[in-house]
């Protein structure tokens, strides 16, 4: 499992590296500037889990360039662990996003504070929240159709909450009302629901890759 | 200890249009194992089902003694694979694929691994990309050799080499099993290195085992004999494995040269190369 992490963490470090650390810096800051206080919406709900999960598309790709699936099942790993060791990468890297979430976040509530700290905090696991809910589609994508099929789910994704947004825009931010009238409610709901689509997500990606190697 | 590195047992996996048939074979310790087929014969099949990359549909399978399924992680962790083809990232240097290697093998040895770097002149630093198709299967046996495997396992792991470094690849599995608990699963479409290295010939045709033997019992007792139709037809058919009709002659494959130079005085009667016995059975009429 350690070896897997660390080949998922090398490709990833090979394929991005500090050019694409520093290009993202650079939107963050960027979108922060020009949008003020909403800035951190976009950067929550969007750039932080599109980022991640192209991170694990882009594993993905590799994978499949270098038909790495048939070699690592003839390594001393179960097709569990294969599995299992890709969603704590996964795992690693949302609670990175997670990190950075909480960093813009906290920056925009000193910057521009229009709410109080708790919404910032609230944005911040929301977007976590968001990221684990991208993957959760992604990764049996990924397993299933392959590299395609997880780029085909993250694009449908994006569409979803583009068109969520105007809706809300739309309704006056219902949505958003509806979140704050129920606020402890909507969490959990939307908390348990994201862990739920984990955990199915995981046992669905199993039985994909074992089912490609039986 | 297990004398028997690798036993299977009737297995069998049907895929519909292709079907392994039943096959049984062992593998003891200390030898090289050849596993002869034409393509699609059912040759990575097997080593598929042995690795449990695919699921068998019947069987067993043991290595080391113990069921490859019930101990995947324990046997793997003692078994190198090299494929016909490179599954590293070509992204990294081979000092990178050590690093995640260490962390897959509980016996990983860096060690071993620089020296066999060094040995087979493979730039520690430099990306695989970089690497030629020779270049990048002594990678793969650096680390199927690294890590105390007791079992190769090679999947036509030199075809297409140039006939160089498949001469450095077979002194490698030479030295290999010098060590008597070591052994060698290979299978090749290149018969000729077989013979140089092969104790142990094992042929698959059509997902059918036809034979497993030690590799000198075939050189040293089959043979072809080429005769006219006369002496042919006078053939006991019981000693024919197979025949092959040509312009002016027959070309059979028997098992025993030696009665048939003695029966047949009128015949040509020589040795035959692995290639031709499995030539005969794939390409002859069976008596």
């Amino acid at each position: 499992m350690k070896g897997l992490l660390t080949k998922d963490y090398l490709t990833i470090k090979k394929k991005y590296g500090a050019a694409r650390l520093f290009m993202d810096l650079a939107i963050i800051i960027a979108l922060m500037k020009v949008l003020e206080g909403a800035g951190a919406i976009y950067i929550s709900f969007l750039l932080i889990p599109i980022e991640v999960t192209s991170m694990i598309i882009s594993l993905t790709t590799c994978d499949e360039q270098w038909k790495w699936g048939k070699y690592a099942v003839s390594l001393p790993v179960s097709k569990k662990q294969i599995v299992q060791s890709r969603f704590l990468f996964a795992a690693i890297i949302s609670l990175m996003g997670l990190a950075v979430a909480l960093a813009v976040n906290t920056i925009t509530y000193f910057c521009f504070p229009e709410y109080a700290y708790g919404f910032y905090l609230f944005i911040a696991f929301a977007s976590f929240g968001m990221t684990l809910l991208f993957l959760a589609f992604i990764l049996p994508s990924n397993y299933s159709l392959g590299v395609n099929a997880g780029f085909a789910a993250m694009i449908v994704l994006v569409i979803v909450i583009v068109a969520l947004g105007f809706w809300s825009k739309m309704t006056g931010d219902a949505i958003m009302w509806f979140v704050v009238d129920n606020f402890e409610l909507c969490i959990g709901i939307f908390f348990t629901a994201v862990i739920c689509l984990c955990v199915i997500s995981y046992a669905i990606s199993v039985s994909f890759f074992k089912r490609k190697y039986a | 200890m297990s004398e028997n590195i690798l036993e299977v047992k009737n297995l069998t996996k049907d895929y519909g249009d292709f079907t392994l048939d039943g096959l049984n074979f062992t593998i003891p310790r200390g030898v090289v194992m050849g596993l002869i087929g034409e393509n699609g014969a059912g040759k990575s099949t097997t080593i598929n089902c042995i690795l449990n990359e695919i699921r068998k549909d019947g069987g067993e399978i043991s290595i080391f003694g113990k069921d490859h399924i019930q101990s995947e992680i324990e046997i793997k962790d003692k078994i190198g694979v090299v494929f016909d083809e490179n599954h590293f990232p070509d992204i990294f240097t081979p000092m990178e694929i050590g690093k995640y290697m260490a962390g897959i093998y509980s016996a990983w040895e860096w060690p071993v691994y620089r020296k066999f770097l060094e040995q087979f002149e493979l730039p520690a630093d430099k990306k695989i990309k970089d690497f030629s198709k020779g270049m990048k299967v002594k990678l793969a046996f650096a680390v199927a050799l690294s890590h105390k495997a007791e079992l190769l396992i090679l999947d036509e792991a030199t075809s297409g080499l140039d006939p160089i470094i498949r001469d450095d690849i077979l002194d490698m599995l030479i030295n290999f099993v010098q060590d008597e608990n070591h052994s060698v699963l290979v299978s090749s479409h290149i018969t000729s290195d077989l013979e140089k290295i092969a104790d142990y010939i094992t042929f698959i045709h059509k997902g059918k085992l036809i034979f497993s033997y030690p590799k000198d019992d075939l050189v040293d007792n089959y043979g072809v004999v080429s005769c006219g139709a006369a002496v042919f037809d006078t053939m006991d058919k019981s000693e024919v494995v197979a025949y092959r009709k040509e312009d002016f002659q027959y070309k059979i494959l028997v098992k025993d040269r030696s009665k048939a130079a003695r029966n047949y005085p009128k015949a040509l009667v020589g040795p035959a190369t692995i290639e031709e016995i499995m030539l005969f059975h794939v390409k002859g009429e069976l008596k």
